[in-house]
């Protein structure tokens, strides 16, 4: 038996031991075939969007940092519970069924809050997930966000070298003299994509080299955030971080900027998953600041407007219990955007949450 | 005729805009420099922000609540040593009130009282292993995070804190 299929029999079990309980909000248990990312069957039919929620009691250590086994058992979980499949291998092929050798993947994560990035633990989660599961070269996966001077504040390690995990963002860092001169395609870095896109009321953005040029397909990366615009920041929002102009695109809640990205077919053709790293969170003051949520968990969906919605009432619960109000609906206008344009759904009746606590 | 419309161009020009520049860059006198005697090196050239789209460049869908609260510009310095980063933001605002105001905004859970840091200032041992100092000064709010907890990098945000504070008082001197 090869070492890797050894490791991942060995992982299913324990998962299945810590497996102590499950949920399922929802009417009934419809299966999404995650081909199928937005909300619709193979043969196009409306389905249930399936959100999971994989919670490890022992996901964060006692110095705060994160455990890398339990990030690792809660991302195979995540994804076990999603595709519904009996093996890591098998959830990774249903994500990436037609991924060839030469494929690559870029992993959007959000580092914008150095206070409460996606931190490098989950991300590596993920990335060990898919490199032990599918064989893939290491090399063929991306992990980056807009400014790799972000990336570094985060804690990632940058790699641009051709072994290993590639890490960078889309410019090295910002300059100023250059922002003001309008010369923003001249900063340092893979930069953006010449053609420019359309992102709603007039305005044009243009997207990161690494999502139209590198990657073959995408994994959203968010981090559970509230937001004081747009009410809330999770995997639709994330793609601030992927245009070259997001400081244009926050009038009226960020709508319909927030969607009219995500339409994009680079984004929406290329995203196949979305991981939301959930175990630290910011629920006020947010998206900067400190996180002051302990969630411990991951999420997972194929469908970004589900996650996003499921996300949002995470955060509203623990403002009900922070005596906050709830975030405003009319603030998080873009979910109703976003389902407008076929990108998902934010309707509970239509949302099917299921969630694993690991002990 | 050419070229008193020029000579007026240049002279207006200049009375609006070095003024506008030397305030612009007055906020770099507070950077405090005497952090890189002590190992912490400049991970890169300092950002300041002069209004709300440069603030949105940097702190992206946080900077309209800035501005809303008085903010008139703001610097980001990051310094490094033996990997460990220490951020720092000073935001200066038109009125010494602004800066109290958002102080206050942006409290966060589980502070405690630093009674000798600027008018009022407090130090948090944030989730995720972050240490945050802040406090308001004159019409300046800063914050400073260090992304790692230990009695060293305690010691190392509140001596870059009171750096600060210590030339904001400086450089309201007559």
């Amino acid at each position: 038996m090869s070492k890797y299929k050894k490791q991942t029999q060995e992982q299913q079990q324990l998962t299945r031991r810590q497996f102590i309980k499950s949920t399922a909000a929802g009417a009934a248990a419809i299966y999404m075939a995650p081909s199928s990312a937005l909300g619709k069957d193979v043969n196009g039919k409306d389905v249930k969007s399936r959100v999971v929620i994989a919670n490890h009691a022992r996901m964060i250590d006692s110095d705060e940092s994160i455990n890398t086994r339990s990030a690792r058992q809660s991302v195979d979980e995540a994804l076990l519970l999603l595709t519904q499949e009996d093996s890591i291998k098998d959830a990774w092929m249903q994500i990436f069924p037609d991924l060839k050798t030469q494929d690559t993947i870029g992993l959007k994560v959000n580092a914008v809050n150095f206070r409460c990035p996606t931190h490098p633990e989950v991300v590596s989660a993920i990335t060990d997930s898919m490199v032990d599961s599918l064989g893939i070269n290491p090399n063929n996966i991306i992990i980056w966000d807009r400014a790799t001077s972000e990336l570094k504040k985060a804690g990632y390690t940058i790699n641009q070298s051709q072994n290993g995990v590639q890490c960078f963002g889309t410019i090295d860092k910002f300059d100023f003299m250059l922002w003001m001169k309008r010369q923003k395609q001249k900063e340092a870095g893979i930069g953006y994509d010449q053609k420019q896109i359309n992102v709603g009321e007039g305005k044009k953005s243009r997207l990161s080299n690494i999502l139209t040029q590198l990657s073959t397909y995408m994994i959203n990366v968010p981090v559970l955030k509230n937001h004081q615009i747009a009410g809330i920041t999770l995997s639709l929002k994330n793609h601030y971080g992927t245009i070259d102009n997001p400081e244009k695109c926050h009038a009226n809640y960020c709508d319909p900027f927030v969607a009219k990205i995500n339409t994009t077919p680079q984004i929406k053709n290329k995203t196949k998953l979305i991981i939301c790293d959930a175990v630290y969170g910011v629920y006020k003051g947010g998206p900067g600041g400190l996180p002051h949520l302990k969630y411990k968990s991951i999420l997972a969906a194929t469908d970004p407007v589900a996650l996003d919605y499921t996300g949002m009432q995470i955060i509203n619960n623990q403002r009900k219990l922070d005596n906050l109000d709830i975030v405003n609906p009319a603030m998080a206008v873009h979910l109703k955007t976003a389902q407008k344009m076929g990108l998902g759904t934010c309707n509970p009746d239509n949302i099917l949450v299921k969630k694993s606590i690991i002990s | 005729m050419q070229w008193f419309k020029i000579t007026c161009f240049v002279f207006f020009g200049l009375f609006i805009v070095l003024p506008a520049s030397a305030d612009q860059y007055s906020i770099a006198r507070l950077f405090p420099r005497e952090m890189e005697s002590k190992g912490w090196v400049l991970e890169e050239e300092p950002l300041i922000a002069f209004d709300e789209n440069s603030l949105s460049m940097i702190i992206n869908g946080a900077a309209p609540q800035y501005i809303k609260l008085g903010t008139k510009r703001a610097a980001f310095v990051n310094y490094v040593k033996k990997g460990i980063y220490m951020m720092l933001e000073i935001y200066e605002t038109g009125y010494n009130k602004n800066a109290e105001t958002i102080y206050k905004e942006f409290e966060p859970v589980n502070s405690k009282v630093l009674n000798d840091l600027g008018e009022q200032g407090r130090f948090t041992s944030g989730l995720g292993g972050i240490y945050m100092a802040e406090y308001f000064q004159e019409r300046f709010y800063v914050r400073i995070s260090i992304m790692q907890k230990s009695e060293e990098s305690k010691k190392a945000i509140l001596e870059c804190a009171g750096n600060i504070s210590d030339k904001i008082t400086k450089n309201s001197k007559p």
